[in-house]
């Protein structure tokens, strides 16, 4: 009987979908605060990135988790009612949550249709949320105790102000997503959850009746920074085999953002050499941060622990060495040549285009050209951006070298 | 340079296939006599140029392994120079020979195919690279042979095309490996007239090939086969701790899509065959024939029976449960994992490459992608029934 209801239900919200996409195909339907397309010639695939205003900052005390939770059982929703010829991924972060839609060509505007009536109409389904939560808590269950999270949770604690609700876990905790209901991802749905707040990118679509390019109406400032002035070092021993290292500048803005992560890739390139370190573990990850009181560049990696403290100080004399000697001339026109091909191999995938783009319309309210910005980016540019790196804050987890 | 130019009508091949899949589809295909043949997608590749060169390589068995040493060391010649700009670069052995792949920024074209070249010249190594990277496919021999589901594998390739060379060799090939005998396997295959280049760029066909030149050897310049007897040397592993059964068939072809949607849906059959049973499927591409391999293995008496059940009746399991809707849905499944691996510059051109060498066709992912939307369950069942009897293979503790 339940299967019959099941069935039921599940008819019920494919007709409905159904009819809600028929409208769509008239003529863009909801009002989105920017668009941007790209052609994307005969792309074998169409995918769609929608981004919403929302992240983890939004939950509640004692319920974090929520936004977390919402954007997941939606996703769930959103796959089920699309079948085996799509897929819909999620991204929640602290400030924004981004919805992904890959689908062949022939059924993007059916597709896209769904997704956007189950983002922002459809009834939060129970079944699912629950679901999501059963897979959320085993998750948080299966990772407590993990260094790599101690780490995250740790290191954000230090780029942003301690009472930050920025600061926490987007995910939330066993206790928090076990005491959230339905109710408070519904509200935070109703209340967060609008078009005319969201932004879009689109690759593939070629010229349509239902996407179109429109420019931002909404702009968020980003603070101008230092998110920090004065350098501080924290380290957590914990009995573990690795030794992580976060190394986090803060950065005095305005700057344009191709510059800072020009400086982002001249870091980590001089940090990643040929052959590989044998200390280190994994990749260096040089990341370009937007903290609350500023943008922030941090440089992580994971090292065996009796070479931790030689990859600290070869972090701290990388970028040391290029703020006192920025590079000019031919070794310039090297570097910028390597970060533009790094940036549009990226950017080939188009997931991560999509992803760029949407940040890009909600941050600046335009998208950039990211090929022409950055034959744009002179030596004197590079030079002030690293100028404007402030003084580090250093974090380390890992065993206690003195007892070996 | 005498060229001759083969322009592809693209309207019959776009009849086979959706309009979607236009970006699988060659524009132009050039033959250089006695030179590669070149097959250009002019997709909008956003900036960036995709290359890959592929060339044929037969092994005889005491050469087994020689494809991945100089894959190797094409590699380790690409690395540093790519990185010079920031390509991306690889070499790997594929059933049908080498196929060296560099990606980067359309502007750096010329590079790319420096790059290129480079990765094809005649094996050079300094002293001492042989010997380290016989020791890492050694290595690879070793884990393989430890691990009874690589060898359950291993034994159902060898039932099933005993004639065809091991792709990662054997210890006795690998140690018969030097710098001579790869160099012998090098000049009898890096010929010109036996490559193939598909590019993702924006160039024009005439300034794409004015960059390839040199690469390759000229077919008066080709080295003989080196005779030498099979090695006969293989490796043992230790007994396992489990009970392991597998059975494959062979489909004699090697651009089937059925074969992609049988291992689907036979995926899917097999997996929740019940506790303390390990199970999979696994579609391997040989030179001339695919194999759909189903195993796993088990611990308990109780068990090894469903595991020999499940696997026995993975086939006749799926033609008992085959209707339009599930074949519709494996179908698109299929297509969308295929469209996703096709969906950057790079992979676009590896999917079109590989088509290409194992069909010997330059539109062959595209064909494959017009037969994959043909494919039905009436087709389907046909197809399965068709397979023949299955080789098996099982491995006691």
């Amino acid at each position: 009987m339940k299967a019959r209801q099941s069935s039921v239900a599940t008819g019920a919200l494919f007709a409905t979908l159904i009819c809600a996409w028929l409208s769509p195909l008239q003529g863009q339907s909801r009002e989105y605060a920017a668009v941007s397309l790209d052609d994307g010639n005969r792309a074998p695939l169409v995918v769609i990135g929608i981004r919403l205003p929302i992240g983890s900052v939004r939950d509640t005390s004692g319920r974090e988790g929520t936004a977390w939770l919402l954007a997941n059982t939606l996703a769930a929703q959103m796959n089920a009612a699309l079948g085996r010829r799509t897929e819909v991924t999620v991204d929640v972060g602290r400030s924004t949550t981004s919805f992904t839609l890959s689908v062949l060509p022939d059924n993007w505007l059916v597709a896209w249709a769904i997704l956007e009536e189950t983002l922002f109409d459809a009834t939060l389904d129970s079944a699912a949320f629950e679901h999501e939560r059963s897979r959320l808590l085993a998750q948080l269950l299966f990772q407590r105790g993990s260094p790599a999270l101690d780490h995250e949770r740790k290191w954000v604690q230090q780029v942003a102000p301690p009472s930050s609700p920025w600061a926490r876990s987007p995910r939330g905790t066993h206790e928090s997503v076990e005491a959230l209901t339905i109710h408070d991802a519904r509200l935070l749905r109703r209340n967060e959850y609008h078009a005319a707040s969201s932004v879009v990118a689109a690759v593939g679509v070629g010229d349509n009746a239902v996407l179109s390019d429109r420019p931002s109406r909404v702009v968020t400032s980003p603070p101008e920074g230092p998110a920090w002035t004065t350098s501080a070092r924290l380290d957590v021993t914990r009995e573990v085999t690795s030794s992580w290292i976060s190394v986090a500048y803060p950065i005095a803005g305005p700057l344009p953002r191709t510059a800072l992560e020009f400086v982002a890739h001249l870091i980590r390139w001089r940090l990643d050499p040929l052959p590989p370190d044998p200390g280190r573990y994994g990749e260096i990850e040089v990341r370009l941060v937007d903290a609350p009181l500023g943008a922030v560049i941090v440089v992580e990696g994971v090292v065996a622990p009796e070479s931790s403290e030689r990859f600290e100080q070869e972090i701290l004399r990388v970028v040391s060495g290029l703020t006192e000697e920025p590079p000019e001339g031919d070794f310039f026109t090297w570097d910028r040549r390597r970060f533009r091909a790094a940036r549009l191999l990226a950017e080939a995938t188009p997931e991560l285009a999509v992803a760029r783009i949407t940040s890009d319309l909600m941050r600046d309210g335009g998208r950039r050209d990211v090929g022409e910005d950055i034959w744009e980016i002179t030596p004197a540019a590079v030079a002030s951006a690293l100028l404007a790196l402030g003084e580090p804050r250093v974090f380390r987890l890992g065993p206690d070298l003195g007892s070996r | 340079m005498r060229v001759l130019l083969l322009l592809l009508l693209a309207a019959p091949l776009a009849a086979h296939a959706q309009a979607s899949d236009s970006a699988f589809a060659p524009d132009t295909i050039l033959q250089i006599p006695d030179g590669p043949r070149v097959v250009l997608l002019h997709a909008d590749p956003g900036g960036v140029a995709a290359l890959r060169l592929s060339v044929p390589i037969i092994e005889s068995p005491a050469e087994a392994g020689a494809g991945r040493m100089l894959a190797a060391l094409a590699e380790r010649r690409m690395a540093g120079p790519a990185r010079r700009i920031g390509a991306r670069v690889s070499a790997s052995r594929t059933p049908w020979g080498l196929a060296y792949s560099v990606e980067g920024a359309e502007v750096d074209l010329d590079y790319l195919t420096y790059l290129l070249r480079l990765a094809t010249a005649e094996p050079r190594p300094e002293s001492g690279v042989v010997d380290a990277i016989r020791t890492e496919l050694m290595s690879d021999l070793e884990r393989q042979a430890e691990s009874p589901g690589d060898r359950l594998l291993s034994e159902l390739r060898r039932a099933a095309a005993p004639e065809l060379t091991p792709l990662a060799g054997s210890p006795g090939s690998l140690r018969l490996l030097d710098e001579t005998r790869l160099r012998a396997v090098w000049r009898r295959s890096h010929r010109s007239a036996s490559m193939s280049l598909v590019a993702m760029t924006s160039a024009s066909p005439a300034a794409l090939l004015a960059m390839l030149e040199a690469v390759g050897l000229p077919a008066a310049e080709v080295a003989t086969p080196r005779e030498a007897p099979d090695p006969q040397e293989t490796s043992t592993g230790p007994p396992p701790l489990r009970s392991w059964y597998g059975e494959a068939r062979v489909d004699h072809a090697v651009a089937d899509p059925h074969a992609a949607v049988a291992a689907h849906l036979i995926s899917q059959s097999v997996a929740h065959v019940g506790p303390g049973v390990e199970i999979g499927v696994r579609l391997w591409q040989l030179r001339d024939r695919t194999l759909i391999v189903v195993g796993g293995a088990a611990r308990s008496p109780r068990a090894r029976t469903a595991l020999r059940a499940a696997v026995q009746s993975a086939l006749a399991d799926v033609l008992a449960s085959l209707d339009a809707r599930r074949v519709e849905a494996a179908v698109e499944r299929v297509g969308l994992e295929y469209r996703t691996l096709a969906r950057t510059p790079g992979g676009l051109v590896e999917r079109v490459g590989r088509m290409a060498d194992s069909t010997g066709r330059p539109s062959g992912a595209l064909r494959y992608l017009a037969a994959l939307a043909g494919v039905t369950a009436s087709s389907l069942a046909d197809y399965l029934n068709g397979l023949g009897a299955p080789l098996v293979a099982e491995f006691e503790p």
